[in-house]
């Protein structure tokens, strides 16, 4: 592994004490990696990636680990499935790389992976499960039991039925609302167009109406 | 009246809409209704929380990614590295090729000197020495047919089947281990020795 003397070898990468850049001074933001270059954009890592520096790819893995696994949380439900998930994602990212040809930009490739990732793993399952976390991660203290309760009812309501609608509503429901993505990235994301992600978010807000009404998917 | 589009009422339930969309949605209770309607779905779905996880598992995440790849037999080397299977697929096409083309060349072709040839080659080769016993490369003169022949190959027509380029079919054979080497010569000695006369059979014979 020709990893000997990588501009981004280990001690390189190492968390500098105030989290800054010494280049520009940008403060780091949780998740994202430390000690980098700032020629180390997301094609160069790729690149070297590819010429053999595995070492490139952590940082891709770092850089971009926040967002791949929020998008595998949301079709997982679950801790444990989301992080078996963002590892397969990743693994077949690695797999592929050597085929990025950069039209996208990595985030919207590794988004596509994740996706699809995210797709077969609901395609597989036959019942959606509710997440354990449901009723953790609430701030008791400032909130009353009883309403606490009912809050924990309606996600559970939501949950359910988001992973009721049909797989491109599914997945353009959640960049859309859980990603904040503008629709022509998730065309790209999705491989569809503008078009259409606007029709399938728009199905999918009305079908999530009517399941959560009780009523029957259109 | 007319309503406002789909788009435009997907607009105006996510951000407010235009100012003329506003004015319609103060005089079409219609239009209201469908844009309130989105937005209390819209907020029931943000609503949902997602767990921030500790922020020790992103280590763990990223560590784990590591552990998979570098575990993973398919990942001997890096992506682009000379042993990925983007480059064991010439090897395999190149030998197949190989193959094919030395057992139809052998049964097709009248071979008049084949038997002046025998005795050279059961020089070169021991008895029973089909499968070199030793580490090193095979150099025999089955192996380097196998060689030639390779690189004689119509890349062209193999590479619209395959990533290829022109000098994979060299780097293929002699890229393969001793060990690999030999496995080639001994499956050939069986082919060809099967495509000639039934019955003369002939060790070290390629």
């Amino acid at each position: 592994m020709p990893q000997t003397g990588w501009p981004w070898s280990s001690a390189r990468m190492t968390q500098s004490s105030d989290d800054r850049r010494a280049d520009g001074g940008a403060v780091r933001d949780p998740g994202e990696p430390v000690g980098l270059p700032v020629s180390a954009d997301d094609a160069a890592l790729v690149s070297a990636c590819v010429a053999g520096h595995r070492a490139a790819f952590d940082v891709i893995v770092e850089r971009h680990q926040r967002a791949v696994y929020q998008i595998c949380y949301r079709f997982a439900g679950n801790h444990a499935d989301a992080s078996d998930l963002a590892q397969d994602a990743f693994v077949r990212a690695y797999r592929a790389l050597p085929g990025f040809k950069g039209d996208a930009a990595l985030g919207t490739w590794l988004h596509r992976i994740a996706v699809n990732v995210g797709l077969n793993h609901v395609a597989k399952r036959k019942a959606p499960v509710e997440p354990l976390e449901t009723t953790e991660h609430v701030d008791a203290g400032a909130e009353r039991p009883d309403a606490k309760v009912m809050r924990a009812q309606r996600e559970r309501a939501v949950r359910a039925a988001i992973a009721r609608l049909p797989p491109k509503q599914r997945a353009t429901l959640l960049l859309r609302v859980y990603r904040d993505l503008p629709h022509d990235e998730i065309a790209r994301i999705l491989g569809s167009s503008v078009g259409s992600v606007k029709a399938n978010f728009f199905h999918a807000l009305n079908n999530l109406r009517r399941l959560l009404r009780d009523e029957p998917l259109r | 009246m007319s309503h406002l589009s789909r788009d435009r009422l997907l607009d105006a339930a996510e951000r407010g809409g235009t100012p003329e969309d506003a004015a319609h949605l103060a005089s079409c209770a219609r239009c209201r209704t469908e844009v309130e309607g989105l937005q209390k779905v819209l907020a029931d779905i943000r609503g949902v929380e997602m767990p921030e996880p500790s922020p020790l598992f992103w280590e763990h995440l990223s560590g784990r990614v590591r552990a998979a790849i570098a575990t993973d037999p398919a990942f001997d080397v890096p992506p682009g590295g000379i042993r990925s299977w983007r480059w064991a697929r010439p090897v395999l096409v190149a030998t197949a090729v190989a193959i094919v083309a030395l057992i139809v060349g052998r049964a097709m072709v009248p071979r008049p000197g084949a038997d002046r040839l025998q005795p050279a080659r059961a020089a070169a080769m021991p008895e029973n020495s089909s499968v070199n016993p030793g580490n090193e490369l095979v150099t025999d003169d089955g192996w380097q047919l196998i060689v030639d022949v390779a690189g004689a190959s119509d890349w062209q027509a193999i590479a619209a089947d395959g990533d290829l380029h022109p000098g994979s079919s060299e780097m293929a054979v002699s890229e393969l281990s001793a060990d690999e080497q030999r496995e080639l010569v001994r499956l050939l000695n069986e082919e060809l020795t099967a495509a000639a006369a039934p019955g003369r059979a002939r060790k070290g014979d390629v």
